[in-house]
């Protein structure tokens, strides 16, 4: 039987040396999609998510039981993303074509029976949401892409960002209502050209 | 919630991302994992709830001792050569238990780029065979390599680019260690470091857009270990 994220956590304090990485690699796969998205290129996700690995193998002693294991990792890591991104050493996205493990996320290569043009305007839209994602405040993108990305409910938002959901909430709603004004009119058929979201 | 609003969630949710961790990214991860293995484990809970007062205080008694440990070496350098390895490897460790302490305590508060004394006993196994005195016991120690942490790797790394763009620190003179890695890289200007306890090289990338990303190189390995997008100089 296989141990809970909890007894992994308690085994690593314990001193049990591949327990962190076990427990780590359970949950790598989601840690990652946040951290990308919330960094906005694949090796400053690296970066930040390192941080946040480190931090998390070396604080876990701090880890109260209060929230689930996996919310305790979000937080940790989000905080190293977030604190690498107000000391404003990350001022750019890279074009995610251009950037390594980035290929995959085109949508272009996924599926050879799709429609070319339907893929491409797909991978357009989703050029054009990401570079209105950057240009939001950092907290507001956080809570975006917790939320209405990774669909994670807003009260475990909350504990991850270690703020009240009222205020996730409003970050939240803040948030998409500035990227309707970079896309121009989402729930409509017309767009502004992707210059526009980029200014 | 409005029509905008839901538009704008479903093309948020279009665009997350379903693909796994890349494999360097998890190979660095678990290359970073194997590293925190080999230091002390997790800090107690109390560590975290100690005053930000007392761990200054922490840390410039561990300078101080740290320092104290320098100048012994340094007055006593040349008669403890040859007291065979029991008595240094002591004292790497004591430096060892003082980094450490340094590292733990660095989160946020900027960089401890140093120019090491002496490699920490970690470092020792991989770093030994490159910095131990050959056969003939010379006093004369290798100049120690500039360390780049994990934790403020880019604070560090910036520093050190800046070191040697300003003409204060040589360039590399182990180019083997790049040219291994990749064409693309082995032109670039680099600089020997020490990262994760292994001899590595910062590379400098090329300046782009007034940015310029810089790459740890650790010798032996056939790929980056780590990156960061700096301001040009």
């Amino acid at each position: 039987m296989s141990l809970s994220d909890e007894e992994l956590l308690r085994a690593h304090i314990a001193g049990d040396t591949e327990a962190f990485g076990a427990l780590f690699a359970r949950h790598r796969d989601r840690l990652w999609a946040v951290a990308l998205r919330t960094m906005g290129n694949p090796h400053d996700a690296a970066d930040g998510l390192q941080d946040g690995l480190i931090a998390a193998y070396r604080r876990a002693g701090s880890f109260r039981g209060d929230a689930a294991v996996t919310t305790w990792l979000h937080r940790v890591v989000v905080n190293a993303c977030l604190d690498r991104l107000r000391a404003a050493k990350v001022r750019r996205t890279e074009p995610l074509d251009s950037a390594d493990g980035s290929a995959a996320q085109s949508g272009l290569t996924q599926n050879p029976d799709a429609d070319p043009e339907a893929a491409a305007v797909a991978q357009e839209q989703r050029r054009r949401v990401l570079a209105a994602l950057a240009t939001l405040p950092v907290e507001q993108r956080a809570a975006l892409v917790l939320v209405d990305m990774e669909g994670y409910p807003v009260s475990e938002v909350a504990l991850m960002l270690e703020v009240a959901e009222g205020t996730v909430k409003s970050r939240c709603s803040r948030g998409r209502a500035r990227l309707a004004q970079l896309l121009g009119n989402p729930a409509g058929d017309s767009a502004v050209p992707p210059e526009e979201v980029t200014r | 919630m409005s029509d905008e609003e839901e538009a704008v969630r479903r093309m948020l949710a279009e665009a997350r991302v379903d693909e796994p961790m890349p494999d360097a990214v998890r190979a660095r991860l678990e290359d970073v994992l194997a590293e925190l293995a080999t230091t002390p484990p997790v800090a107690p809970v109390s560590a975290s709830v100690t005053s930000l007062a007392a761990r200054r205080r922490r840390r410039a008694g561990a300078l101080l001792a740290a320092a104290a440990a320098v100048t012994v070496v340094g007055l006593a350098g040349p008669r403890l050569v040859g007291w065979g390895g029991g008595s240094i490897s002591a004292e790497s460790a004591d430096s060892a238990t003082a980094e450490d302490t340094l590292r733990d305590d660095s989160a946020g508060e900027g960089s401890f780029l140093t120019d090491e004394p002496a490699p920490a006993a970690e470092d020792q196994t991989d770093a030994g065979a490159e910095s131990a005195p050959d056969d003939s016991g010379a006093a004369t120690a290798p100049t120690p390599l500039p360390r780049l942490t994990t934790r403020n790797f880019s604070v560090d790394a910036e520093a050190l680019r800046d070191e040697l763009v300003a003409g204060t620190r040589g360039l590399s003179t182990d180019r083997e260690c790049v040219t291994n890695l990749s064409r693309r890289l082995a032109d670039r200007p680099a600089l020997d470091v020490q990262y994760a306890g292994r001899r590595a090289a910062l590379v400098l990338g090329k300046v782009t857009d007034g940015k310029q990303r810089v790459f740890v190189v650790v010798c032996g390995e056939g790929a980056t270990r780590r990156s960061a997008l700096l301001d040009a100089r």
